[in-house]
């Protein structure tokens, strides 16, 4: 059947871009909506056996492209397909009704034109705002060709929109995807996009950028750099990470594929960024002389080189609370806020209830609000019996 | 740095509370006599206890929320058979109300049948159902009590004319293609090399898969296991 190969194809084309998020933080009201909304926590439908959550329906437009990208199965795809936007909502449609999936994330291959591309996914997008009268999620791709009017609509009829920019920098950018010019074709966009995010009204979940990680031979600080850039000059929303797995028929693929766990860890370092308000330079305390992450918790390297010694739960500040491994914003604030209505932490147990993971912050707490003295581990006890005593 | 929300929300967590498999009358009225700042930071156990009681409630909630899977019985009525753990059968139906504003909802469990017409209060009916097979509308007999009372909701809700204007019809003609179609769409979502059975097992362990008809799809054979995946 021609649809269920359209299916197989394009999703296939898709399944690599990312994005976690199906609700935009707070309730949108679409105007004639009669189905479908934006819930306030996102919904995972299914999981692939890969562990990742499928909430969206995530297809490509067309999977025709005239790029370049040495990372990318596409442009060497030998079955080219596409939807009629038609076709496209009226599948989404279907799927959605039944509870199948939580929004739509649509993306597409770059053709020549990518002005027209980009006019056929509006197309779709405003079929289904309008004519359909859809108002639950969408997350729209906008491609590097698109106009500034096309990237204006665009932030009208989506939740989110998304940018790749696949590599930290241009030179980077140039050795993966020669055609792209990082300034005029993703930057550019992007400053545009954020014009968009100062009306009221447009991008309610933000616009959020893609990286392929290792597939230009980055370091993680050139990466986490420009991600550091991309929230203060772009108030990107978030940034996602994508190991890089070698595709067979591509130019990569015989390069190596980078291990899963340094996408981990950059995330872990995103996560400090944006959650924990970390300083740049406390975060650059986390990499090695090379400017890679190693396959270590960060926080906990962090908290290693940067913590003069043991901390104290009843008269830290949050600044220094939110720095100890197994404590994180909430349980800090719980436990500041809970010292300002006159409590007093008194055991390692009463942390854990409030949400402290006591096995990970042990060696960096010390109590002197009434424990039993007996029973108290320092950060230096600690070293003692465990580092110490290993070696 | 700066400190956000912290504290739990006393008039969520109460709510949330009583719908518990193992919650009783006492626990609840004990939580309710706590020091408030206690509950608000859960600095004792029973705050704690409570706490984690009301997330394994609202986590419940949200997964029959996500992994039901929707008939649609005349144009009217979407429905879905779930069999949660705690009582959240009209939190769901709730939800499906705002998802789906102009049609009218139902969700069958083993503790009946939970139905809101738009604009209407949630209503449960005592009748036992069965989970239908393959995810299937259970309806099939056309003189059964579930076909009965689907008929009654469809009426009320023709009535209110709420769906008179709604583009939301099944147009499909045959309503097995959507499996199918989801079905071929799941298996492109899949990344081979980031194979991960322990997480999709976190994420979805099986009694969910054997509770929530429809989720033929997902039940993935485990395959090729090597030793990681059971470390």
């Amino acid at each position: 059947m021609g649809l269920l190969r359209k299916i197989k194809i394009l999703g296939e084309g898709g399944k690599y871009d990312i994005c976690a998020s199906t609700s935009t933080g707070r309730p949108v009201k679409r105007k004639n909506a009669t189905w479908g909304r934006t819930t306030i926590p996102g919904v995972c439908q299914s999981f692939t056996p890969d562990g990742r959550c499928v909430s969206l329906f995530k297809v490509l437009q067309t999977n025709v492209c005239g790029m370049d990208c040495k990372y990318c199965a596409n442009p060497t795809a030998r079955s080219r397909e596409s939807f009629s936007p038609e076709e496209l909502a009226r599948v989404f449609k279907g799927l959605y009704m039944r509870n199948y999936v939580e929004g739509l994330f649509l993306s597409s291959g770059i053709p020549r034109d990518p002005e027209a591309a980009m006019e056929t996914m509006l197309r779709t997008v405003e079929l289904l705002r309008e004519k359909e009268r859809f108002g639950g999620y969408i997350h729209l791709k906008i491609l590097p060709g698109a106009t500034r009017d096309q990237v204006e609509r665009a932030a009208s009829l989506a939740d989110r929109i998304s940018i790749n920019l696949e590599a930290p920098d241009g030179l980077h950018l140039s050795e993966i995807a020669s055609q792209k010019d990082m300034g005029i074709d993703i930057l550019r966009r992007q400053g545009w996009i954020r014009d968009c995010l100062r009306q009221r009204g447009k991008i309610p979940a933000g616009h959020t950028t893609q990286f392929v990680v290792g597939a230009s031979m980055e370091t993680d600080r050139e990466l986490l750099h420009r991600v550091w850039r991309e929230y203060r000059q772009y108030r990107l929303k978030r940034a996602y990470f994508s190991a890089f797995q070698p595709i067979p028929g591509t130019p990569l693929e015989t390069l190596r594929a980078q291990p899963l766990w340094r996408e981990h860890r950059l995330y872990q370092m995103d996560w400090l960024m944006r959650r924990y308000g970390y300083p740049r330079h406390l975060l650059m305390e986390a990499m090695d002389d090379n400017g890679m992450l190693p396959d270590r918790d960060p926080k906990m390297t962090i908290a290693y080189r940067t913590l003069d010694g043991p901390v104290d739960p009843n008269t830290a500040s949050y600044d220094l609370l939110v720095k100890v491994p197994g404590i994180g914003p909430r349980t800090a604030s719980r436990i500041v806020s809970y010292r300002e209505n006159g409590g007093r932490i008194t055991s390692l147990r009463q942390l854990e209830h409030m949400g402290c993971v006591v096995r990970r912050a042990r060696p960096f707490l010390v109590s002197t609000g009434g424990g039993r003295p007996g029973r108290q581990e320092t950060m230096d006890r600690w070293l003692e019996t465990t580092v110490g005593g290993a070696a | 740095m700066t400190p956000g929300k912290c504290g739990v929300d006393r008039e969520w967590l109460l709510a949330m509370l009583p719908r518990h498999a193992r919650a009783d009358r006492l626990l609840v009225l004990r939580v309710e006599r706590m020091d408030p700042r206690d509950l608000c930071h859960l600095s004792a156990p029973l705050a704690r206890k409570a706490y984690n009681m009301a997330r394994a409630v609202a986590g419940d909630a949200h997964r029959s929320m996500a992994f039901l899977r929707l008939g649609i019985y005349r144009d009217t009525l979407l429905w879905g058979y779930i069999k949660p753990v705690h009582r959240v059968e009209d939190m769901v139906v709730r939800s499906l109300r705002k998802r789906y504003p102009k049609h009218a909802t139902a969700v069958c469990s083993p503790r009946g049948v939970f139905h809101a017409v738009p604009g209407g209060d949630v209503h449960r009916e005592n009748l036992v159902v069965q989970p239908p097979s393959k995810g299937r509308p259970g309806a099939e007999r056309p003189s059964g009590p579930l076909a009965v009372l689907f008929d009654r909701i469809c009426e009320t809700a023709e009535l209110l004319g709420e769906n008179e204007e709604t583009a939301v019809r099944d147009d499909s003609g045959e309503e097995g293609i959507w499996g199918e179609i989801w079905s071929e769409y799941y298996q492109t979502q899949y990344i081979e090399d980031r194979r991960n059975p322990r997480l999709f097992h976190r994420a979805m362990p099986k009694r969910y898969l054997s509770s929530f008809p429809g989720l033929e799809a997902e039940n993935v054979p485990p395959g090729n296991s090597t030793l990681d995946d059971f470390g």
